[in-house]
């Protein structure tokens, strides 16, 4: 009988209540946990690692952090609105002091308690009287599953830990050698090699700038042209000076912004970059002042999408080739949810409302899957108190619940931005800081009316 | 409740130096205290100490001052304190450092706090967070509209004055004692 399958029905359930079931420690599930201690719930959060801080913790192996990554966006977009980042910190601090900041947090508000450690959700399944089962087991080596069944579930499981790589024709072939930038974590990697950044983004620009510095040659391959916004504008950065005119209408926005990049960082023709395709605010921002810099200085060669890689070349759409001798794919990551039947959330992306609530389940929630034109935390705080006042409405005012719940359905296809932003997978869940939090903010009023 | 903070967001209140003094007792069951206003105001060293030796950790800190400084600058200095603390702290302010308290509680879940003389102007935010709040002060309108703004019954003292005296430690007695009563050791 040892080797026999276990069906679930023989594994003892434990009923844990009211509580509710928080997926991951990183930034948005201790933002999770702490908002629904503070509405009273009791929580169990479990986090595969043994650490606090999610992709924020270099240590963990699904990180996508590497040795020199600083934050994009400044101290008062990114920090919680009521812990407050330190004033003797930089504007755009390292990761390691994030991951500082988180510890923190969790001390402060008597976090670690409620969360258990080197566990990992295995499945959550939907039961009777919109409760959950959920089913977990120690994630390093053997031990036992257990089986535990709760009133609530809030998803915080992050969305930059699975590698998203692209179909690149002829890779088999190629003798150089090819990673991902989510085993990117030092520029040692880099010294004396002849490089190519597949990648647009704001890992794949990181890179480039660190190739530029420590690599024999570089190759910046991307699909499309970019703004490169700068850290700085006016001495000051560059999202606390762009915040100061959200009043006034977005073309009037993007025609000032396009004359400030003009103005600062120059034309990026000049320089042998595409001109972008798109008008600032309609992808999520890069934000890199050193790019451009190093294009200038000859030591990043921007080139166009990949045609195909040979034995030892890559050829470009735009007829050019180079011989790396090693590839760095900055190709971004895409949302997984594991645990879940893939019924549960709907398509992929997930359609859900506010990019939080699944349309037929009103006791599970999502945490963090927002790509703001901002720093994430915020609306993550946010988004979590809202999750908790829903599901304190749902016990204490059923029938105003059942209300406010009624138009779900219909809203899991809107979307929260001002610019009409491109419908791809990855620019799915792509919000406007400021049109986004008021939609959450009258949400908030609505659950405490 | 203010999720759209546009002002904070683009134009960030300027880091200052600040001095915060402290007195911790051996081992902290309770929460930290942060006691708001101006030094000699009524946390002198014997209120500090009188806390330690009753097992609460305390610590003051007063805002800057200056021409310029409103009520924003307080609260962020009170706010960057209170979140530098070990544990989610207890607020304690007296006259203009009960404004400033009133003001930090708009920003920061404290653990719970304690207004001795609040002021007539109480900021048009909500708390956020879980505290509870304790009204203490002279029979007066500025406390019984404390009273309503907050929906608790204030605690009347007789002559409020006196906490100008540092030796007289009466109130800080009963604060204490409520705190206790309202907030569980761990």
């Amino acid at each position: 009988m040892a080797n026999a399958p276990r069906r679930w029905h023989s594994v003892p359930v434990d009923d844990r209540g009211n509580a509710v079931c928080v997926i991951g420690a990183g930034s948005s599930g201790l933002a999770a946990v702490k908002n629904l201690l503070e509405h009273g719930f009791a929580v169990d959060c479990y986090d595969r690692e043994t650490g606090i801080g999610g992709a924020w913790n270099i240590r963990h192996d699904r990180s996508p952090v590497y040795s020199s990554t600083h934050l994009i966006s400044s101290k008062p977009m990114t920090q919680f609105p009521d812990f407050p980042l330190p004033d003797h910190w930089p504007d755009y601090p390292h990761h390691s002091q994030l991951l500082a900041y988180f510890e923190r947090y969790a001390d402060h508000f008597g976090l670690r308690e409620h969360i258990w450690f080197g566990t990992e959700v295995v499945s959550a399944d939907p039961i009777e009287n919109d409760r959950w089962r959920v089913r977990v087991r120690p994630s390093h080596g053997g031990g036992a599953e257990r089986e535990l069944s709760y009133a609530a579930v809030v998803v915080a499981n992050g969305h930059n830990s699975h590698p998203r790589t692209p179909a690149l024709p002829g890779i088999e072939d190629f003798r150089g050698k090819v990673i991902h930038s989510s085993s990117y974590k030092d520029a040692a990697v880099l010294r004396g090699k002849k490089v190519l950044v597949i990648g647009g983004g704001n890992t794949g620009c990181d890179i480039a700038v660190e190739a530029a510095q420590q690599a024999a040659g570089c190759w910046h391959s991307t699909r499309r042209g970019y703004w490169y916004a700068p850290k700085y504008v006016f001495g000051r950065p560059a999202d606390q000076v762009n915040d100061a005119t959200q009043w006034l209408p977005l073309r009037l926005r993007q025609w000032a912004f396009h004359r400030v990049l003009r103005l600062t960082v120059g034309d990026l023709t000049r320089f042998g970059l595409r001109k972008p395709d798109h008008k600032v605010y309609e992808t999520h921002p890069i934000v890199n002042s050193q790019l451009v810099y190093y294009v200038g200085h000859g030591a990043i060669t921007p080139v166009t999408d990949v045609k195909r890689f040979n034995a030892r070349t890559v050829e470009f759409e735009d007829g050019t080739e180079a011989e790396p001798d090693l590839v760095v794919l900055a190709t971004g990551y895409a949302p997984r949810f594991e645990f879940l039947d893939p019924g549960i959330l709907g398509a992929n992306p997930p359609r859900l409302w506010l990019h939080m609530f699944a349309p037929r389940h009103p006791t599970l929630a999502v945490a963090g899957l927002v790509q703001p034109d901002s720093g994430q935390f915020p609306l993550v705080h946010w988004q979590t108190q809202a999750i908790a006042r829903w599901l304190t409405l749902r016990t204490t005012n059923p029938e105003r619940a059942a209300q406010i719940w009624a138009g779900a359905a219909d809203r899991a296809e809107w979307r929260w931005t001002k610019a009409k932003v491109s419908a791809t997978e990855r620019h799915w869940f792509e919000v406007s800081h400021v049109t986004y939090l008021k939609a959450v903010e009258s949400l908030l009023k609505e659950l405490t009316a | 409740m203010r999720v759209l903070r546009q002002r904070d967001w683009s134009k960030p209140v300027k880091p200052v130096a600040r001095e915060v003094r402290s007195a911790l007792p051996g081992d902290d069951r309770y929460p930290p205290l942060l006691f708001v206003g101006r030094p000699a105001e009524f946390f002198a060293e014997h209120w500090l100490d009188r806390c330690a030796e009753r097992g609460w950790s305390a610590y003051t800190v007063t805002p800057r001052a200056g021409r310029l400084v409103g009520v924003r600058e307080h609260c962020h200095d009170v706010v960057q304190v209170a979140a530098s603390l070990p544990r989610q702290a207890v607020l304690v302010g007296h006259g203009p450092g009960a404004r400033w308290a009133a003001a930090a509680l708009t920003r920061y879940p404290a653990r719970a706090a304690v207004l001795i003389d609040p002021p007539a102007r109480l900021p048009d935010e909500d708390v956020v967070g879980p505290a509870q709040v304790l009204l203490v002060g002279a029979a007066g309108r500025a406390l019984t509209k404390a009273g309503e703004h907050y929906k608790v019954t204030p605690t009347l003292l007789s002559d409020p004055r006196r906490l100008t005296d540092p030796s007289w430690l009466y109130p800080l007695e009963g604060l204490l004692d409520w705190l206790e009563q309202t907030i569980k050791p761990r």
